[in-house]
């Protein structure tokens, strides 16, 4: 069993720069979580106080029954996979995968055992002989994995593994770790700054922010019910669009002459806020190709399986996102409305979310 | 329903090391079977290395040992080797000799990592005439009065050691390249198979 308990962890440099305020998160056995947020945000900081690379200034660190708070890394029975894989260049892939057990002086057979496993769970068993510079880049991030595998480890911890690998790669390697997380069932603790790797691979996401967690939630919830207007913004490609508006009693009233009716929820959830600036986002699939509100088109992306219409609507700028190829003409204007249920509201000077 | 999880090694089972006794690991080296001749493809001749590289310090230091004295008379009247009179050309051989064979040592080292035959034979061959050359330069100059003793009992170990040395190098490149070689044509193979000629 491999739970995880992080309880108000926190990390403070010498100069008295904190990096990671307060952390908390209960981690269960097998579970996929993933710590996402931009450049500087402090998910490797934290996952490093995980892994025992960096002290932990305050907090507490349990992983199963063990406190492993002020324990030596080599002590806590994880595994971690880097972003430029710290393979050793010297040594056969083979020998990579079993040096970790060729120290702890395993028996010879049963290194191999684990190693033509872990070969053979990540598709290496043809490039054992070869260096790492003899690999791509896909593979030689599989070698890494693979040195964490062999291990049997009660944690695995990723750092941006996919960051040096072109698209393509990234896509198909993302593939490859949910396949792998399905197989092992191991507890996975998974940083990156991208947020597709995060909704594609997370039982749970972490979003964080300038040392604090933003929101702890599934992907679903995450995307469809932002904490706050950092998470509204941050995760979703694009981004949420945001409006800032007035609560006038049944409507928000916005620059231009923009007007939104609210329904009886709305209405319910934004009652305290009469006469206040309040900030409005949908995500940019939820704004419906017709409706009342003038939008007058600056440039169409097209992406193949969808479009991307770039505007401005009563001085917002916005995206929309449609499906398919849509012939619509730079420069024309066209009437878009809003998906209801889709509509958040957020405090404008918190960021904080308004009703459910 | 419970996820099936793959794992490398029992967490309830406690791993129990069993050593076998060192007549059958000894055994189980020079005559690999089963999962061990699988792990060859994947890991290096290091016995063959190690003795090999013992074989060429000792050699070095019997080398040495042997020019160490530079108040050496070459000339005696008791002096004779196959006929010759004369230790001076002799030493010049010997020399070039020593050079030569330390090279084909170095090159048989480094290509027995790869279980390589040729070299093992190769090796096995400079340890035989390693062991016997005692019995000639050396042994002549002893003979002729012109060598310390002490220094040709030093030279006497040293060389039958490197002999020794470079033949166990040998046999274990032959024996386990052998049996690898056997194996490999059984299985299916990989990129940058390990085994050289």
């Amino acid at each position: 069993m491999a739970t995880l308990q992080l309880k108000n962890l926190k990390k403070v440099y010498d100069g008295g720069v904190v990096a990671v305020h307060g952390f908390n998160i209960d981690i269960k056995d097998g579970e996929f979580i993933v710590l996402v947020g931009p450049s500087g945000c402090g998910k490797s900081t934290t996952l490093r106080m995980v892994a025992g690379l960096e002290d932990i200034s305050d907090g507490t660190l349990m992983i199963g029954d063990k406190d492993c708070t002020h324990l030596a890394a080599k002590d806590r029975d994880i595994a971690m996979v880097f972003q430029n894989y710290a393979l050793y260049a010297n040594m056969t892939v083979y020998e990579n995968m079993a040096f970790s057990l060729t120290l702890r002086k395993d028996n010879p057979e049963d290194i191999h055992k684990k190693v033509m496993n872990a070969a053979e769970i990540l598709g290496l068993t043809n490039q054992l002989n070869k260096k790492p510079r003899e690999l791509s880049g896909g593979q030689r991030q599989r070698v890494a994995m693979g040195r964490s595998i062999v291990r049997n480890p009660k944690v695995f911890l990723f750092d941006e593994p996919l960051s040096n690998l072109d698209a393509k790669l990234r896509n198909s390697m993302r593939r490859e770790i949910k396949l792998l997380h399905h197989r092992l069932g191991t507890t996975m603790i998974y940083v990156t700054h991208d947020q597709t790797e995060a909704l594609t691979l997370a039982d749970r996401i972490v979003v964080m922010s300038m040392g604090r967690v933003q929101q702890i939630g599934t992907p679903y919830e995450v995307y469809h019910k932002p904490a706050n207007a950092f998470v509204g913004y941050f995760i979703g490609n694009p981004s949420m669009n945001f409006f800032e508006c007035r609560v006038e009693g049944d409507k928000l009233v916005g620059k231009n002459n923009f007007v939104y009716q609210l329904d009886a929820d709305e209405q319910a959830a934004l009652a305290s806020r009469n006469g206040n600036p309040i900030l409005m986002a949908t995500r940019p699939e939820c704004i419906t190709l017709d409706g009342e509100h003038e939008y007058q088109v600056d440039l169409v992306e097209h992406l193949g399986q969808y479009s991307l219409i770039h505007g401005t609507m009563h001085g917002y700028h916005t995206i929309i996102k449609v499906l398919g190829w849509q012939k619509i003409e730079h420069g024309s204007t066209i009437h878009v409305g809003f998906r209801k249920e889709k509509v958040c509201f957020f405090d404008i000077d918190n960021g904080a979310r308004i009703g459910g | 329903m419970a996820k099936e999880k793959k794992k490398l090694v029992s967490e309830d089972t406690p791993v129990v090391v069993k050593k076998d006794p060192i007549s059958v690991r000894i055994k189980n080296y020079f005559s690999p079977k089963g999962i061990q001749l699988e792990m060859l493809r994947y890991r290096p001749n290091k016995g063959s290395y190690f003795f090999s590289l013992l074989a060429i310090v000792c050699f070095a230091v019997g080398f040495c040992c042997f020019y160490s004295t530079t108040d050496l008379p070459l000339d005696s009247s008791k002096f004779n080797l196959l006929g010759f009179t004369v230790a001076g050309p002799w030493m010049g051989v010997d020399i070039v000799l020593n050079i030569i064979l330390m090279l084909f040592l170095f090159f048989a080292t480094i290509e027995m990592k790869s279980y390589s035959l040729t070299m093992g034979y190769v090796s096995i061959g400079i340890g035989v005439f390693q062991a016997l050359r005692i019995f000639l330069l050396p042994l002549s100059l002893l003979n002729a009065g012109t060598m310390p003793p002490a220094i040709f009992t030093t030279m006497l170990i040293m060389y039958v050691l490197s002999g020794t040395f470079a033949i166990l190098a040998g046999f274990l490149s032959v024996y386990r390249g052998t049996a690898l070689r056997k194996y490999l044509k059984t299985v299916k193979p990989i990129e940058n198979e390990k085994v050289g000629k």
